[in-house]
């Protein structure tokens, strides 16, 4: 069907090309779309099509096997290769049969163990009778010896019940006047020619009379044993053969085949040769041999050993493979001429079917499952999606072994029925054929539907087993790990979690060099605390090793969190190899890493913040101070216009509040600048001169106010870090503060005290009553008398704070009385750093 | 002489521009005006200019690019006038090649100071700057001592000193740009060992201010390093 629809591709592809639009949207290749409706493609992808196919394809199979069965039946087969040559002579060929399945080992061991059983059992089955209880051990003792293939053993009861358990045999076995056989017609005394003439075999056959072998039939050559004289092969002992040791008085037989090397011999101490038996009645009786499996003796050891050969001239052994029932039955029926007529037919009529066969069954197996409407492989609704794909499996593998169980189970009456051309068995087998055929191939393309269109694993019972079992298994194990606080000791933290693992490391040391020890001093000697000593410190180093190993992990991964701090301190990219996810310090990493990218997001906006504020307190510094050029400029000039004296006035005003509004913004603006933290300088300076030049610059300010200014400050120079030129402001802000506020007469103190940190406090004597609290008055535009009348921005200590602080130091106003204090703190630079400072000053 | 001095005025505020006009005229000089900084490269080209005072934004071309056009074959003297007072601003625009630096608002007497301490500079300090160093003399800015005659010119200007003050500054303009405490000027100048000689140093020094600075709150030669000491600004 396909190879045909391929002869008309180039037609049906150009008109998928031309006709539907469809076509196109589904065709990811050129076998997927569906033929145009219509088409011989379309036509023949039919489902009825390939439903008659499948039947075909199971009726040529059901002929093809059943025929080559009937091939098999053929004694007389009609030769190719001598019809190619011309030559029409028939040829003869072996039939396969059961017999020829009887293997040369297995003809030779039940020699073996007949030869064994003449020798031994019937042997003292003529001396009398044994007490129960030595025959039971006799018994087992000959059954461990002789059972090898389990064709030969003794029953439980009676005195010498041996089972040939294998119909396939005719076989005799004597020792004197005993005899077990399964041929009718036979007695103990039967020689050779009795024995041969009964045993009905034309395939094999072998007799052995004491030490004299022969062996006949068509296929001798599977019999190992030399035929002739057996005692002539010196090296070998003759199987059985039987020998009285009188020095041990051991009873020794041989019961290998082969024994030059191995030939084995049984003794038994304790037997001392009591060859005579008395019972409780008084009747003595000669008493068999115990044999135990003694002492073994090489035979080429023993044979220095004076051993008294005992007689084996009683051994009569015959075993001859049955003829088969088919060769019974004959299949000399059809004669060679329609055998040969019958097997040519059918050798010949097997090619064509074979080749059929065989493209038919690709084709299913390519096309099953198509579905010529949609172009895609879909399964089945009744069949594929009911049921799961194991099923389709099970019935397959059941389809074959069927099949294999048919063919061989029925060989024989095969053969019959062929012999007897038994046309309604031969029917009834292909049937059969058939039957399975449909199961087994139909089943294969169920599976194979289900592979193409994939739903093989989606409906597969084992896998939604397996899945189910995998997640059942991770439930327990989640429940498990919830009981067995496993979760709690993963929700520790790290710190904990090594305290844990240490603990647990220190007690399973300390037990076990107390287990060495006790083990070393007490002189344990008993097994069983030997054991548990020696358990525990397997596990214990077993234990060690991981141990050590998970320690270094810990030293690794703790170092990675110590080189990941650094990186979040210096502000650096962290380069170093990111933690493993098993390890205990994931959780950790993981924080410092959302950490390390929260920091910089915020000092990213923070800078960009800072910006925007800096840009914009300085356009509006440059918007106010335009105009304000303006007004001091008119001011001025028009302050040298003439005019009145009251004018005049008036434009002093004027010249005041401009000046005075000048100030204001300028303050403003430093203030503004200073909050939002720009351009604060950190250099290294002394705080001490710093006041001192305050206090010095100011000098004519200061003998102007009529005030006094008492400076109590260290001669040493008192190092800080901080910005000099906002310091001074700082300074200058309280001095101004300070005389502008002090009461006529009084003193304004400025101590500067050196502590744990440098403290420089500005002290005065208020004028006027201060109805502020100290928070008040650092607030901005917040003056002492709330006047705002007389000049100064009201921004001086609110600057002097801001700016206090953006140099790291602290800022505080405290009232008592009339008396107004400002102090300002700062950290002192660190001793090593002040040695640095003593250089340059050693070198002036 | 002053009469012929011209002085080119540049602001977009026009009455900015007008207003020191008016201030720069009842001195006795010659005002050009410009709006713009393409303006003001147009008057420069074309007349006769000996000082500008360029304020920095301006629209067209601002103060900065103009002034380091200008500064490519003109060597008169520049004042920048910017509402930018930060620091940063100012060391910006000296080192673009002005040789002042107002901020605004301004006080009207400090600028007309200024203009002419610039001229002067310009007009007579620079043709003696053409003539070869003489022996003996330091010049830091607008600054020259001259050691032979123990006296010191500002911006062309004599000043009158004391014996300890001209000691002083002949300290810090020798050491033009290093920094010197308290102690170390008093034990220099005065010989002595110094004890709490803050005062007495800064008295000196706030009288030098005041004879060589323009605006001695806003001392541009002698200066204060807060929490360290005093020097005279290397230019």
């Amino acid at each position: 069907m396909d190879i045909k629809s391929k002869n008309t591709d180039n037609e049906t592809e150009e008109i998928t090309n031309k006709s539907e639009q469809t076509t196109k949207q589904t065709a990811f290749d050129e076998d997927n779309s569906p033929p145009p409706a219509g088409s011989i493609r379309y036509k023949l992808s039919a489902k009825w099509i390939r439903v008659v196919m499948f039947i075909i394809s199971a009726v040529l199979t059901a002929y093809a096997l059943t025929a080559i069965q009937a091939l098999s039946c053929c004694e007389y087969v009609w030769d190719i290769e001598a019809a190619v040559m011309g030559d029409e002579q028939p040829a003869r060929k072996q039939s396969s049969t059961s017999s020829a399945q009887v293997s040369k080992s297995e003809i030779n061991s039940l020699y073996n163990d007949l030869c064994i059983v003449a020798s031994q059992v019937l042997r003292y089955d003529s001396i009398g009778k044994w007490d129960t209880y030595k025959r039971t051990i006799f018994k087992n003792e000959i059954n461990n010896v002789i059972a090898l293939n389990g064709k030969v053993y003794f029953e439980e009861d009676g005195p010498r019940e041996f089972v040939v358990n294998d119909d396939r045999y005719d076989y005799y076995v004597g020792f004197g006047s005993s005899y077990y056989t399964n041929i009718s017609g036979l007695t103990s005394s039967s020689g050779y020619d009795d024995i041969a003439a009964k045993l009905e075999s034309d395939d094999v056959y072998y007799i052995r009379l004491y030490n004299k072998i022969y062996k006949g039939g068509k296929s001798q050559s599977r019999i190992n044993y030399y035929d002739g004289d057996a005692a002539a092969y010196s090296e070998n002992l003759p199987l059985g053969s039987s020998y009285y040791d009188e020095e041990t008085a051991a009873h020794i037989f041989c019961y290998n085949n082969l024994g030059y090397f191995d030939t084995v011999f049984e003794d038994e101490d304790s037997l001392t040769g009591r060859f005579t038996y008395t019972d409780d009645e008084g009747n003595t009786y000669a008493n068999p041999p115990m044999y135990k499996l003694g002492s073994r003796y090489v035979y080429s050891e023993k044979l220095d050993k004076t051993l008294q050969k005992l007689n084996d001239s009683g051994i009569t052994v015959a075993i001859g493979l049955r003829p088969q029932i088919s060769k019974a039955a004959g299949s000399e029926k059809l004669t060679p001429d329609e055998q040969i007529n019958l097997s040519k037919f059918i050798t010949i009529s097997l090619f064509p079917t074979g080749a059929v066969l065989f493209i038919i069954i690709i084709m299913l197996m390519v096309r099953c499952g198509y579905n010529r409407d949609t172009g895609t492989f879909t399964p089945s609704k009744w069949l594929d999606k009911r049921f799961t794909a194991e099923l389709f499996f099970i019935t397959a593998c059941a389809a074959l072994v069927g099949a294999g169980i048919l063919m061989n189970s029925l060989n024989g009456e095969i053969d019959i029925a062929f012999g007897q051309k038994n046309i309604v068995f031969f029917l009834s087998y292909a049937l059969g054929i058939f039957l399975l055929w449909i199961i087994g191939f139909g089943s294969v393309l169920v599976l194979l539907r289900k592979l193409k269109s994939r739903t093989l694993f989606t409906t597969s019972a084992v896998i939604k087993l397996i899945g189910f079992t995998v997640k059942g298994i991770a439930d327990v194990i989640h429940k498990g790990e919830n009981r067995l606080s496993v979760s709690a000791y993963n929700k520790l933290t790290v710190a904990r979690k090594m305290l844990v693992r240490n603990l647990i490391f220190a007690a399973a040391t300390a037990i076990a060099i107390i287990f060495l020890m006790v083990a070393v001093f007490e002189n344990w000697d008993e097994y069983d605390n030997i054991m548990i000593v020696g358990v525990y410190e397997t596990f214990y180093f077993v234990y060690f090793i991981w141990y050590f190993l998970s320690s270094i992990d810990y030293f690794h991964d703790s170092d990675k969190l110590c080189r990941k701090i650094d990186t979040i301190g210096t502000g650096e990219k962290y380069t170093g190899e990111p933690m493993s996810k098993t390890s205990a310090f994931f959780e950790p990493f993981k924080v410092l890493d959302t950490l390390d990218e929260r920091i910089k997001t915020q000092a990213e906006e923070m800078v960009k913040s800072e910006r925007t504020k800096v840009e914009l307190v300085t356009n509006v510094s440059h918007d106010l101070k335009t105009p304000l050029t303006s007004i001091i400029s008119y001011t001025y000039l028009l302050s040298k216009e003439d005019m009145s004296d009251e004018a005049k006035d008036y434009v002093a005003v004027l010249q005041q509040k401009t000046e005075k509004l000048k100030s204001i913004v300028n303050d403003v603006f430093t203030l503004a600048k200073a909050a939002s933290g720009a351009e604060v300088k950190s250099e290294q300076l002394d705080l001490a001169m710093l006041v001192n030049q305050t206090v010095a610059s100011n000098a004519d300010i200061i003998d102007k106010s009529g005030i006094s200014v008492k400076t109590q400050i260290p001669d040493k120079p008192v190092f800080i870090i901080g910005d000099g030129d906002k310091l001074s402001r700082v300074f200058q802000n309280l001095l101004d503060n300070a005389l502008k506020y002090s009461l006529d007469g009084t003193r304004v103190f400025i101590d500067m005290t050196v502590g744990k940190r440098a403290e420089v406090a500005f002290k005065n004597t208020s004028k006027d009553e201060m109805n502020f609290t100290a928070e008040e008055i650092t607030e901005r535009f917040t003056r002492g008398d709330k006047s705002r009348t007389d000049g100064g921005s009201g921004l001086g200590l609110s600057i002097a704070k801001t700016f206090t602080e953006a140099c790291g130091g602290d800022f505080r106003i405290e009232l008592e009385g009339d008396m107004f204090k400002a102090i300002a703190e700062f950290d002192l630079m660190p001793e090593d750093d002040e040695e640095q400072e003593e250089k340059p000053e050693s070198l002036l | 002489m002053e009469n012929t001095q011209t002085v080119l005025v540049v602001d977009d505020d026009r009455d900015i521009v007008s207003a020191i006009g008016k201030l720069l005229t009842d001195e006795g000089l010659n005002v050009l005006k410009a709006y713009d900084g393409l303006e003001a490269l147009d008057t420069i080209a074309t007349k006769q200019v000996e000082l500008l005072i360029i304020d920095v934004m301006m629209p067209k071309l601002d103060g900065l690019s103009a002034l380091m056009k200008i500064r490519q074959n003109n060597n008169i003297p520049v004042i920048v006038l910017s509402a930018k007072s930060e620091d940063t601003d100012k060391i910006l625009g000296l080192s673009m090649g002005a040789d002042d630096y107002i901020t605004k608002p301004y006080n009207p007497l400090e600028l007309i100071a200024r203009v002419k301490a610039n001229l002067r500079r310009y007009l007579t300090l620079g043709s003696a700057a053409a003539s070869p160093a003489r022996h003996g003399v330091i010049t830091v800015g607008g600054l020259e001592l001259d050691k032979e005659t123990k006296s010191l010119t500002a911006d062309g200007k004599k000043c009158t000193l004391t014996a300890t003050e001209y000691k002083i500054i002949e300290l810090l303009m020798s050491n033009a740009g290093r920094v010197f405490s308290a102690e170390e000027i008093y034990q220099r100048v005065w010989r002595e060992d110094a004890y709490a000689v803050e005062n007495t140093v800064m008295v000196h020094i706030r009288h030098i201010r005041e004879k060589i600075e323009i605006n001695p709150k806003e001392p541009r030669y002698l200066k204060v390093v807060w929490g360290v000491g005093y020097k005279i600004e290397k230019y």
